[in-house]
């Protein structure tokens, strides 16, 4: 670990030669920065790993049951176990996907799911992410480099190589094109936060990288158009545009990211799309109190990873809880996300605690409020160069193909700021590599 | 290999080919202009006469200190090595599945590198090789790693920049007639990617050492438009 430690200059040097960069909007101003790294990277223990791995999956097949449900037969709802209002009015339910398989029943095909982990060591989820989830790119890279920079320190240890993870998602896009065309990863553009995460799964899946206006629908199938009047069928698409962009004829109209008539394609079956449309539904910050729930429903099983503790004002007992604790709780608008729209109640005054009682008391379904876990420090190397500890969580990358595998990786993402929880890249956190270990 | 190109990756990459030996060109003839510059005072500007034949806005009443300056670091002067480098960069990002991360990282190096150089105002062009090696390294890279059609989009791109710029610098007839062979042999493998008509004005101007040298000195603004029209992306 010594050795990695004092490589980490040439760590970063490599970083900044491979464009290792996420872009951001200030101002309307569009700015490209390099991801931090951290080199001392999270070790899970094989054991450790062994009971996420069986919890993820459980998790991601339950949330996959749950999306077929919900847009079939909804005895979930019928049953009572989650409320109507949790799924058709939730904000990323769609009713254009009423009764729409997709190619090989699979909705969740890369989930990112949040955890963190408790100061007792159990292992938390705070967040599901079924529609775009980013950041398994920065990981790949950061093992390439520390790889190459530092040999020994991976002679030395017994860590699982993640460099597959461009071999899993081409065995994943192969299984939802069918054998009916090509696979493509289709990005907003240049100009859009994750490019280049976009632009590198391209090249590590072989996939084509298509930008807006390089898809065309033709007699119910998708093209992907060249130069010379040449054409290519499109298999699957993975998409890294939001569900409401992605056909401009069945959803917004002014959108000049999506393809006129996918949704047509899609909903014929001629095209598999990655993710599925409609997940939103599922991964909603509201929905996410019942998916130990559904767990037991769809599974019969007890689930293995729980949740933070997660009080829904929606429910009278909650809601009265929640106004009377508002002060040591963290209160989260279920329609953000990145970070954003999270208060934690320690930190607001007086007066800033009556406005959110108020914003709950108008609007119950708005909001979820949480107990502020005590989650573990990882130490990374701060700016005087010296081990300081930070607040961490992991993204977990669970992939559903033919079967549903977790990647032996993940993004380990961490808050600069010693003081803060809050770990997004979009709000300046920086990431680490995240070593799964080998028996 | 993708098999299919888009019309703008088509263009990416055409422009990442002329962009890239731009730069390649752009640092030998700077090198060249900066040891001319050794023998003259202060105030004579034979720099203009280089500025002017990259066809770039010409400060004038500037003192040649400040035009080789800009020539490296100004945003604002549109042939500056740091507007030819940004533009690579900009092709190669789109690129980067077609090109591999290994190609990207040379464009990626040159851009630190004067972005580096730009904060102490290095004036000395030998303290830029590392761009020179790196632009060299980048067309390694290429050939290892590229091929069918999208090694023939950025291979034409250099090489119709490469006539361009010994157009505008009026390099010897040999020179052009050499690069201009090897881009022929592409009309026949990418056969749509050309202007016939554009092609055969170019011809009649450069076909021949006589006609080369007649139409240099008169008709050299036709010649670069006619080289300029000859792709169709």
């Amino acid at each position: 670990m010594k050795e990695l430690l004092s490589s980490r200059d040439s760590v970063n040097k490599w970083m900044e030669r491979y464009g290792v960069r996420f872009g951001v909007y200030k101002n309307g101003v569009f700015n490209e920065q390099l991801f931090p790294f951290d080199a001392i990277p999270r070790q899970i223990p094989a054991q450790e790993w062994k009971m996420l791995e069986r919890g993820l999956i459980q998790r991601v097949k339950a949330l996959n049951a749950f999306l077929y449900d919900i847009y079939h037969d909804k005895n979930i709802v019928k049953d009572g176990v989650v409320p109507k209002e949790f799924t058709y009015e939730s904000k990323g339910y769609m009713p254009e996907c009423e009764g729409i398989t997709p190619s090989q029943g699979v909705y969740a095909h890369i989930a990112g799911i949040d955890l963190v982990q408790a100061k007792d060591g159990r292992w938390l989820i705070l967040e599901d992410n079924l529609r775009i989830p980013s950041g398994a790119s920065y990981p790949m890279i950061a093992r390439k480099v520390t790889r190459k920079a530092c040999p020994e320190t991976f002679r030395n240890n017994n860590v699982h190589d993640n460099r597959g993870y461009g071999d899993m998602l081409k065995e994943m896009m192969d299984y939802i094109a069918d054998g009916r065309g090509i696979n493509v990863i289709l990005t907003p553009g240049r100009y859009n936060s994750a490019f280049f995460e976009h632009s590198y799964l391209a090249e590590k899946t072989g996939a084509t990288l298509a930008f807006p206006g390089d898809l065309i629908v033709e007699n119910g199938m998708v093209y992907y158009t060249g130069i010379y009047n040449k054409k290519e069928r499109v298999g699957a698409i993975y998409r890294r545009v939001s569900d409401e962009y992605l056909d401009p004829l069945a959803f917004e109209p002014s959108s000049l990211l999506g393809v006129p008539n996918l949704m047509e394609a899609y909903r014929n079956g001629t095209v598999g799309l990655i993710n599925a449309l409609g997940n939103g539904v599922a991964d909603d910050k509201g929905i996410y109190y019942f998916v130990p729930k559904m767990v037991k429903y769809y599974l019969n099983e007890e689930p293995i990873l729980q949740n933070a503790p997660t009080y829904l004002p929606f429910f009278k007992e909650d809601f009265e809880y929640i106004l009377a604790n508002i002060e040591k709780l963290v209160i989260k608008d279920v329609a953000e996300a990145g970070g954003y729209g999270v208060m934690f109640g320690k930190d607001m005054s007086a007066e800033r605690l009556e406005e959110v009682r108020q914003l709950i008391i108008q609007d119950p379904r708005r909001w979820i409020a949480q107990e502020v876990v005590d989650f573990i420090d990882l130490d990374i190397i701060d700016e005087t160069g010296q081990p300081s500890p930070r607040k961490c969580d992991l993204r977990a990358f669970v992939i559903t193909g033919k079967d549903t595998k977790v990647w032996k990786s993940g993004l380990t993402r961490f808050s600069r700021n010693p003081n803060s929880f809050v770990v997004n890249s979009s709000q300046g956190g920086g990431f680490k590599d995240t070593w799964v270990m080998e028996d | 290999m993708k098999k299919v190109l888009s019309a703008h990756i088509a263009n990416n990459m055409f422009w990442l080919g002329r962009y890239a030996e731009r730069g390649y060109q752009m640092m030998h003839l700077m090198r060249k202009a900066y040891d001319e510059v050794i023998d003259v005072h202060e105030g004579e500007s034979p720099y203009s006469d280089f500025l002017e034949k990259l066809g770039g806005y010409v400060a004038n009443n500037m003192t040649t200190s400040y035009q080789m300056m800009a020539q490296i670091y100004d945003p604002n002067t549109v042939s500056s090595l740091y507007n030819i480098i940004e533009r690579m960069m900009d092709n190669a990002i789109v690129l980067r599945p077609y090109i591999c991360s290994e190609s990207c990282s040379y464009i990626e190096l040159c851009r630190d590198f004067l972005k580096k150089k730009s904060e102490v105002k290095e004036m000395n062009i030998t303290e830029l090789q590392p761009i020179t090696d790196w632009l060299l390294a980048f067309w390694g890279s290429i050939r290892e790693r590229v091929s069918g059609s999208s090694y023939a989009m950025l291979e034409v791109g250099r090489l119709v920049e490469h006539i361009d710029m010994n157009i505008r610098f009026e390099y010897k007839h040999y020179r052009i007639d050499e690069t201009w062979d090897r881009l022929k042999k592409y009309m026949v493998t990418e056969p749509d990617l050309f202007d016939r008509v554009q092609a055969g004005r170019f011809e009649m101007f450069a076909a021949t050492q006589e006609a080369y040298t007649d139409n240099i000195k008169e008709h050299k603004t036709d010649m670069i438009a006619a080289l300029n029209g000859l792709v169709k992306i």
